[in-house]
């Protein structure tokens, strides 16, 4: 086996396979993509050029589907870049065609005593100002404004070639690669077909979208990609259903879908509300808040298309919490919480969440100790839900306090609860200083309960007495 | 068909397409997967709130590359400085592969020191030629050549000594 290893034939087997169980879970990419919903609405106020997240309530949603359209073909592509641009830097434009002026100013003054003819001078405004010459100032300068780099050393640069080939050769085809584009191609082939392709074999339930994203989206010319963003849904595409269409049947959520900015958030009348990818039984929800209109994307499993949607209460849950919604074509209804919503104490939340009704805990209760220099992790099983209702939950004054104050504890008692009123995991945390940390679909409510319930708590789950 | 590149491509594409890359490279690193979920959910976050531009699809995979190891690089450091977690915890968080000679394999990789189980991760994992593995880990060809020998080498090593002869 240890020469075997790397021979071709049996290392690709061995090593494919092996690349094939190293994928994250999908409630980890489901994760990742509620984070991104979350945090795009403050994303789109500092920078233009990235994915648009609106509420869903606008009838037509242009969103990534129309930056990608915008950018499928070259000519196209770099049409949009210049146009973004232009939106972005209007000061940057009489700067540089001020400064231009000085030059040709400066340079008419020196040659002119010399006797030089007018076209001399003409043709260096042409070459100054002219249309093209502009173009290439104004892309050069703006991809490097453009391709932002963290304040720390994670982030790789990412424009270092571009900037090299740019000044090298100042065309306005330079960035488009028209010179690298053939061997890029080649290479490209080459590495995605063989990094794809465990990846689609990988999927069996056939719900992801790696199929489609990579099989369906290179292959569109950009007049489709156009129509793909229309609410007529496209049948030509193999195997994708349209929902809310006449005979079909109800659509199972996908991360794919859930991820789209036309679901990831909606807004009802009592505030903004995002999803974590949740979905609940139709005999968990209850009476209808408000009937809304999303205009669905295309994605890899399904068509384009315009539906009907129910915000609907989630039983036993206040609507200022959470709300679900039950859209037209697809099998259950999503959670939803609101992003808005701080209950003043930690009754307020027991009494939205519906806490006290059926709440079932982990039967393990997770203490990390921080000691200087180290922190060390064990796991204690006891009744967790007997603990949790003796020590925490029934502090009903305890007040609401900023999250970095359960950060401040030397010994930390984490549990969870899997099955409760909402439909999706809530985490708890216990800090000795005093503060319990209750996490609910990525929102994170803080309250002081004292340090004396807090460390009751610890004590007895670990049984053994704090300092 | 030549695939055609897209800049300003949709995340959750992005996503889709090098979930498995930037896993399998974080977890090359970490060998844990609560660390691997962390640092690709981390690196995809970076590049959601960065939006880098690319040059090609090369340019983004290297760039995802290099993000993921430095990412992971951080998480080692302070894992290794700030974090004592128990042996039977270890084992729990610890990945495991189907066949015991896949998990054979995965051990002998990560016993490896970095620059040895980065450069045969790339090329072996990522199907990763040597000129894009110089240009990721900015390395020169012939550096990128010996650590692919040397690693081959213990790899072969610690393989013979956990039992798989020839």
């Amino acid at each position: 086996m240890t020469d075997e290893i790397f021979r071709d034939g049996f290392c690709d087997d061995i090593f494919r396979s092996m690349k094939m169980q190293m994928e994250p879970s999908d409630d980890v990419v489901g994760s990742l993509l509620a984070k991104i919903a979350a945090e795009a609405p403050s994303q789109v106020t500092e920078n233009d050029n990235v994915i648009p997240f609106r509420p869903q309530a606008q009838p037509e949603i242009t969103g990534t589907a129309a930056s990608i359209a915008a950018v499928e073909s070259a000519p196209r592509k770099h049409f949009a870049n210049n146009r973004k641009k232009t939106n972005k830097s209007i000061w940057y434009y009489g700067t540089a065609v001020a400064a231009s002026i000085i030059v040709m100013i400066s340079t008419f003054a020196l040659l002119g005593p010399d006797g030089d003819d007018a076209s001399g001078v003409h043709d260096l405004f042409e070459q100054a100002v002219g249309p093209n010459t502009q173009i290439v100032g104004i892309d050069n300068q703006g991809n490097e404004d453009q391709t932002p780099v963290g304040d720390d050393e994670t982030v790789p640069p990412v424009s270092g070639e571009e900037n090299s080939s740019s000044d090298e050769t100042p065309d306005v085809s330079d960035n488009e690669g028209d010179v690298q584009q053939p061997e890029v191609t080649g290479n490209k082939t080459d590495n995605e077909g063989k990094t794809d392709t465990p990846q689609q074999n990988g999927k069996s339930d056939g719900k992801d979208s790696s199929n489609g994203s990579d099989g369906s989206e290179p292959g569109k010319t950009p007049s489709d990609k156009d129509t793909s963003d229309k609410p007529a849904p496209d049948h030509s595409d193999n195997g994708k259903v349209t929902p809310g269409a006449e005979g079909t049947s109800a659509i199972p959520w996908t991360n794919e879908i859930i991820g789209t900015s036309q679901v990831a958030s909606i807004s009802v009348s009592d505030g903004n509300y995002v999803v974590d990818g949740t979905a609940v039984s139709r005999s968990d929800v209850g009476e209808t808040i408000e009937v809304v209109t999303i205009a669905l994307p295309q994605t890899s499993t399904t068509n384009a298309a315009e539906v009907k949607a129910k915000v609907r209460e989630v039983k036993g849950v206040s609507r200022a919490a959470m709300v679900a919604l039950d859209v037209e074509g697809f099998d259950q209804p999503l959670v939803y919480a609101n992003t808005d919503y701080a209950p003043s104490t930690l009754g307020q939340l027991v009494s939205d969440l519906g806490l006290e009704k059926k709440t079932s805990f982990s039967g393990n209760v997770r203490c990390q100790i921080s000691m200087v220099g180290y922190s060390s992790n064990h796991s204690y099983s006891v009744d967790t839900a007997e603990a949790a209702w003796t020590y925490l939950l029934n502090q009903g004054s305890a007040q609401r306090a900023a999250d970095s104050n359960f950060s401040n504890g030397n010994a930390k008692a984490l549990f969870t609860s899997d099955s409760n009123q909402t439909g999706s995991q809530i985490q708890f945390g216990v800090s000795d200083s005093g503060y319990l940390y209750v996490s609910l679909m990525g929102r994170k409510h803080t309250f002081n309960i004292g340090s004396e319930n807090a460390k009751g708590f610890i004590e007895y789950v670990t049984g053994e007495t704090l300092e | 068909m030549a695939e055609t590149f897209v800049q300003n491509e949709s995340i959750e594409t992005v996503i889709q397409r090098y979930k498995g890359t930037v896993y399998s490279v974080a977890l090359s690193y970490v060998s844990s997967r609560d660390d691997a979920d962390d640092i690709f959910q981390e690196v995809f976050l970076i590049y959601f709130r960065t939006n880098p531009q690319f040059n090609d699809e090369e340019h983004r995979k290297a760039w995802l590359i290099r993000t993921t190891i430095n990412c992971s690089k951080r998480v080692v450091d302070s894992t290794y400085r700030k974090r004592t977690v128990p042996m039977d915890e270890m084992e729990e968080e610890s990945f495991e592969f189907q066949t015991k000679e896949e998990n054979a394999v995965y051990v002998a990789l990560q016993a490896l020191p970095e620059k040895y189980r980065t450069v045969l991760h790339l090329f072996y994992f990522e199907d990763m030629s040597i000129d894009m593995i110089c240009k990721v880990l900015d390395l020169k060809a012939s550096t990128v050549k010996v650590q692919l020998m040397r690693g081959r080498e213990m790899m072969k090593e610690k393989l013979k000594e956990e039992g798989y002869n020839d």
